[in-house]
């Protein structure tokens, strides 16, 4: 009979190599965009792919830009950079001593390449749009945006899940069904109502709406406090609590969890979002982050590894609030002996 | 066997007779509560939803004002359109894998991930990172994943010396990759999971432990049925979001070769055969046919799903209506 | 007395013109405001978006009374974006640069030019006449060549030398360049997994690592044409679709043949898959020949990473020889409430210096016969070994009219029909290309006759 301690060791190992091996197939394209983002522009679609960053060789020869040959010459192998090519047969010259020129055909040699990790690409990915102005426009977005999904879903939420009235089914099927219908075809009739209002080229129509909550946090915050008894609630009426003293001393302190993600949701929707602010916005120093990503996924261009680069960073601000918000999952709420 | 003291009771908060004025103030505070999406559905959701009703019986191609048409567009739609019906069964056929696995893996996952192994932060940011990625990003990396000549999936199938499809670049492989690609970002729908199994009581564990209960009993009777409503709410959200699928399969086949919905028509999926109707054919009557007759069948069944969770769908905190 | 009246008065209508110049003052014209659309092509990187930024600050510096704005959205929501726009009131004046194909996709959307063309007289002399040509359609002619993309073959020098082969010619007027030939030398430049090229008897189609001949991949309408047909694949009024027969049936066959009977093709799964990593079967170093329009220009520095050089296009069975070509123009929307002023910016844009520095943004061989040369020069000397004069030689074999990227009635629904079809080919070894044309010209005629219908 196994101990209760080594059971429990041997189910954490191997939850644990489950987990690792999950993780593998998780992280492989991670590393993939994390190595293509050190890439120079040429070497982003190569065959085959690379996994290490690799370039061929240039060197300047006489102020021009030459390539760099592993050729054989004379018999003994050398590298050497091609300055002019007549049909198949190229002249090499000694980089280091241009005089010394040799006439070969370059199907014998091949190009010298190099390993070289090319961080000046996030650098760029930063000064090649004005990042600055984009950040500002997102984090007004976000915060607000955040802000106002929290509190009036919270209020949504609660009145659809500690309150009975005539027609609450139906409306909450309104609600649910206010997603049902795909956005291409409300596109145009909301637009025109927000041009009405006088709000094209503003970042209103990014903010404004989330204050008046939305199908799929609402749903989820009300599915999460239906599973809260509804006793403690009970004991703070007989206390003479009003609704919002239950909500804010009683139901709220055992959502955190719920809470925190549907801030995650809402942070990552609005720091991704870049259909929104292309419809809405005109002017390009309107623009957001997410917009400025695509930018680099232009046609007619060729930018791998900026966009790569530049999708790498955008993952810090959420992956950080996440990490954060781990605190929330954990600490439940002690009240009801809720614990991780 | 003790389990069964182990009861779960539907709670009732208040009794069924009740005086008027407490039924109508309760009411009241309802109706308060709810009221920023009330006002917030009548000003900005329910006049384009109607105007897109109303669309749908028209002819409008954005460069001159609608023509009225009436019902043509929903005969065409049913009768005379096997793009309709090629494009609900490639949806269809999706759903019904994608959903129940993204449902069993999202689940899964988040078990494993609320288990006590060292470095649980850092996993679960490692599961969670996928789903950040944004979308453009996303399809590159998998393009190369997919990739049938030197891509990693096939090069793994090589390793025990099986000749992969062309995935993304094949008709018949096309689906299975994405359905494949969905499950890699299933780490969003873990933290939902996790919020939900981070609140029941361990009050509950030990007792069923005390009890003899073994992991797989934890798990079918405890577990699962308090984690029901979260369960439900994913299913839910799944076919709503399922059947509009889009965003990866436009981001992936939009400039690509074989065009939007490729290769050959295998990935065109409702909502994309929706997209190209108003914005690549200029047909926005047509579109906003085909969105309403969409609306109507996730209408329905998320109605049956509704339906059915009285029998399996646990709240604690329920009111007796 | 008089004096001092004269005095007066005079200092009455001094102070009331200066009034009247002071009321008048606020009373002003406020400067048009003429926005520019930038989507329906080129134009929408960070690079470019910089630079077109600064290139409308010069224009607003320049003109008192006309202020330039760029719109940018990606390529990819261009269609939601400008629809959007359309109907909600706020229709850009210009879409810039937009290409045949943006013009057919909103075709009724853009006015008629010749008139103000006509008005100012404006000397259309200096642009390449097919391209002008290009942009005259029977019912209106649409804007004014900024930028040509001929088509050319491009050629891997590095596997020509491995396979001990000649180069391509270098110019037009060989009379054996065809793509008979092309095919043949193919043949030695498809290599299996084991090194066989075609004609070995070893040869295995299913691990086929390099191809001789990619040049078949593009949009299907450039093929027709080179058979004789017309890209089209319809008679003239538009009626009757015209594509199991003729330059449309024999394109057909070749892509086939070449795929699936002498295996010098990539099949779409190769095509599709990103070729390992590249965007185009060139650039991985995998495919002999390729045949491109020029906007692939950007691909340039990828395709460095070995030697290569560009050929004419060569001349069908029947001796035709046709270069695809695409361009860019600009294109004055209906719903533009200044259409006069949009066509002053317009002309400011296609000016030879700012055309030739807004073709160095975005890539395009410029339209105008005198900045030819300098163009020619300035790529060569960032390509030294290629030869940038075919470009400009493919000129003359432009398809103007009728064009590759066209506008048909139905335009978005043929197009995908066609190339649907064209994939169909590729993807199946067992398609009868006579049943898939068969196919394709019953259900464009559909499309065709739907259009009719509603007129």
């Amino acid at each position: 009979m196994i101990g209760k301690h080594t059971q429990d060791l041997i189910n954490r190992i191997m939850v644990l190599i489950l987990l690792f091996i999950g993780m593998v197939v998780v992280v492989t394209p991670l590393v993939w965009m994390m190595v293509s983002a050190l890439k120079s522009q040429d070497a982003v679609n190569t065959n085959p792919p690379q996994w290490i960053p690799t370039e061929q060789i240039k060197v300047e020869i006489n102020g021009k830009d030459a390539f760099l040959y592993n050729i054989e010459a004379d018999g003994v192998l050398r590298q050497l950079a091609l300055i002019n090519k007549e049909g198949s047969i190229g002249t090499f010259v000694n980089p280091d001593n241009p005089e010394e020129q040799y006439q070969l055909p370059v199907a014998s040699g091949s190009r010298a390449t190099r390993v070289y990790f090319h961080w000046e690409n996030f650098v760029l990915a930063m000064t090649k749009v004005p990042f600055a102005h984009y950040f500002l426009n997102t984090m007004i977005i976000v915060v607000f945006g955040t802000l106002g999904t929290l509190v009036s879903c919270v209020l949504v939420a609660y009145g659809f899940s500690r309150f009975r009235a005539r027609g609450f089914n139906i409306l909450f099927l309104i609600l649910l069904s206010t997603v049902m219908l795909p956005p291409q075809v409300t596109l145009i009739p909301t637009f025109i109502l927000f041009k009405k209002i006088g709000w094209y080229d503003t970042l209103y129509p990014l903010i404004i709406p989330a204050f008046f909550a939305n199908a799929w946090d609402v749903f989820l915050l009300r599915q999460f406090f239906m599973t809260l008894p509804t006793e403690l609630d009970d004991a703070a009426r007989i206390d003479g609590a009003g609704p919002f003293q239950i909500l804010w001393h009683v139901i709220l302190p055992q959502s955190y969890p719920v809470i925190a993600t549907v801030t995650i949701f809402s942070v990552l929707y609005a720091w991704n979002d870049f259909y929104a602010p292309l419809i809405y916005l005109q002017s390009e120093s309107h623009w957001t982050v997410a917009l400025g990503l695509q930018a680099f996924n232009a046609v007619f261009t060729k930018q791998g590894h900026l966009l790569m680069a530049a999708s790498a960073l955008m993952l810090i601000p959420p992956v950080l609030l996440f990490f954060f918000a781990q605190k929330l999952f954990i600490q439940g709420v002690v009240v009801s002996g809720i614990k991780g | 066997m003790k389990l069964e003291n182990i009861k779960l009771r539907n709670n009732s908060a208040k009794p069924a007779s009740q005086p008027m004025s407490m039924r109508r103030r309760e009411a009241l505070w309802g109706y308060i509560f709810i009221s920023p999406w009330l006002i917030g559905f009548v000003i900005f959701t329910l006049g384009p939803m109607i105007a897109s009703l109303l669309l749908s019986l028209t002819n409008y191609n954005i460069t001159t004002p609608p023509v009225f048409i009436q019902l043509d567009n929903y005969i065409k739609l049913f009768t005379g359109d096997p793009r309709f019906w090629h494009s609900l069964g490639v949806t269809v056929k999706f759903a019904l894998i994608a959903i129940p696995l993204n449902l069993v893996f999202g689940f899964v996952l988040a078990l494993l991930l609320n288990q006590n192994v060292p470095g649980v932060a850092f996993w679960r940011t490692i599961y969670y990172l996928p789903s950040v990625i944004a979308g453009v990003a996303v399809a590159i990396l998998w393009s190369l994943i997919f990739n049938p000549r030197f891509g990693i999936l096939n090069w793994l199938l090589s390793l025990v010396g099986i000749d992969g499809p062309g995935w993304l670049a094949s008709p018949d492989w096309a689906v299975p990759a994405l359905i494949i690609m969905s499950l890699w970002s299933v780490g969003g729908g873990m933290i939902i999971y996790l919020s939900g199994l981070q609140s029941i009581p361990t009050a509950f564990y030990e007792a069923a432990e005390l009890d003899g209960a073994n992991a797989l009993q934890r798990l079918f009777y405890i577990t699962i049925p308090l984690m029901s409503p979260v369960i439900f709410y994913n299913l839910v959200i799944g076919i709503i979001g399922t059947f509009q699928y889009f965003t990866e399969v436009y981001v992936i086949t939009a400039t690509a070769d074989t065009g939007l919905g490729g290769p050959l028509e295998s990935t065109l999926f409702y909502n994309v055969y929706l997209y190209s109707n108003a914005f690549r054919y200029l047909n926005m009557g047509y579109a906003s046919a085909l969105a309403w007759v969409l609306f109507v069948i996730v209408l329905v069944l998320t109605l049956l799903v509704f339906r059915s969770s009285a029998l399996w769908v646990y709240y604690e905190g329920e009111l007796r209506r | 007395m008089k004096n001092n009246l004269f005095k007066m008065i005079a200092l009455f209508v001094a102070v009331s013109t200066l009034l009247a110049a002071c009321g008048g003052a606020p009373a002003a014209e406020e400067p048009t405001k003429i926005t520019a659309f930038v989507g329906f092509g080129a134009g929408s990187d960070p690079d470019s978006m910089e630079a077109l930024k600064k290139i409308a600050q010069e224009f607003n510096d320049s003109h008192k009374d006309i202020q330039l704005e760029f719109t940018f959205s990606t390529w990819e929501e261009h269609s939601a974006k400008f629809s959007t726009l359309l109907a909600g009131d706020l229709a850009p004046d210009l879409a810039f640069p937009i290409g045949i194909q943006g013009i057919a996709e909103f075709y009724d959307e853009w006015i008629d030019v010749a008139p103000y063309i006509k008005e100012d007289n404006y000397d259309t002399s200096d642009f390449f006449g097919p391209a002008v040509e290009l942009l005259q359609y029977p019912d209106k002619t649409i804007g004014l060549p900024l930028g040509v993309y001929t088509s050319v073959i491009f050629y891997n020098e590095d596997l020509f030398d491995k396979a001990g082969l000649d180069y391509p010619p270098s110019a037009y007027g060989d009379p054996n360049w065809t793509y008979g030939q092309v095919v043949e030398l193919a043949k030695s430049l498809t290599l299996d997994e084991n090194g066989n090229d075609t004609n070995s008897p070893d040869f295995d189609p299913t691990k086929i690592t390099q191809w001789g001949w990619a040049g078949w991949d593009g949009p299907f309408r450039t093929i027709p044409g080179k058979f004789g047909g017309n890209p089209l694949g319809m008679d003239a009024e538009y009626k009757t679709a015209e594509m199991n027969t003729g330059g449309y049936l024999e394109g057909a066959q070749a892509i086939h043949d070449a795929i699936w009977k002498t295996h010098v093709s990539p099949t779409s799964e190769d095509l599709d898959s990103s070729f390992g990593g590249a965007d185009n079967p060139f650039e991985g170093g995998l495919s002999a020949m390729w045949e491109s329009f020029s906007w692939i220009a950007y691909a340039y520095p990828t395709f460095n990473n070995f030697n290569w050089n560009v050929a004419p296009i060569p001349a069908g069975p029947n001796g035709d020889i046709l270069s695809p070509t695409n361009a860019d123009t600009f294109a004055i929307s209906a719903h533009s409430k200044n259409p006069q002023q949009a066509w002053e910016v317009a002309k400011w844009l296609i000016e030879p210096e700012m055309l030739s520095r807004i073709c160095g943004i975005l890539g395009c061989m410029p339209s105008r016969k005198s900045l030819a040369d300098t163009w020619v020069k300035d790529m060569s000397t960032e390509y030294p070994n290629v030869n940038f004069q075919l470009f400009v030689d493919s000129i003359q074999y432009m398809d103007a009219s009728p064009n590759n990227e066209e506008w048909v009635p139905n335009y978005q629904k043929v197009w995908d029909a066609t190339e649907n079809a064209a994939d169909t080919l590729r993807t199946d070894g067992n398609a009868d290309p006579q049943a898939v044309m068969d196919a394709l010209d019953t259900e464009v005629q559909g499309y065709l006759d739907e259009y009719w219908a509603s007129k």
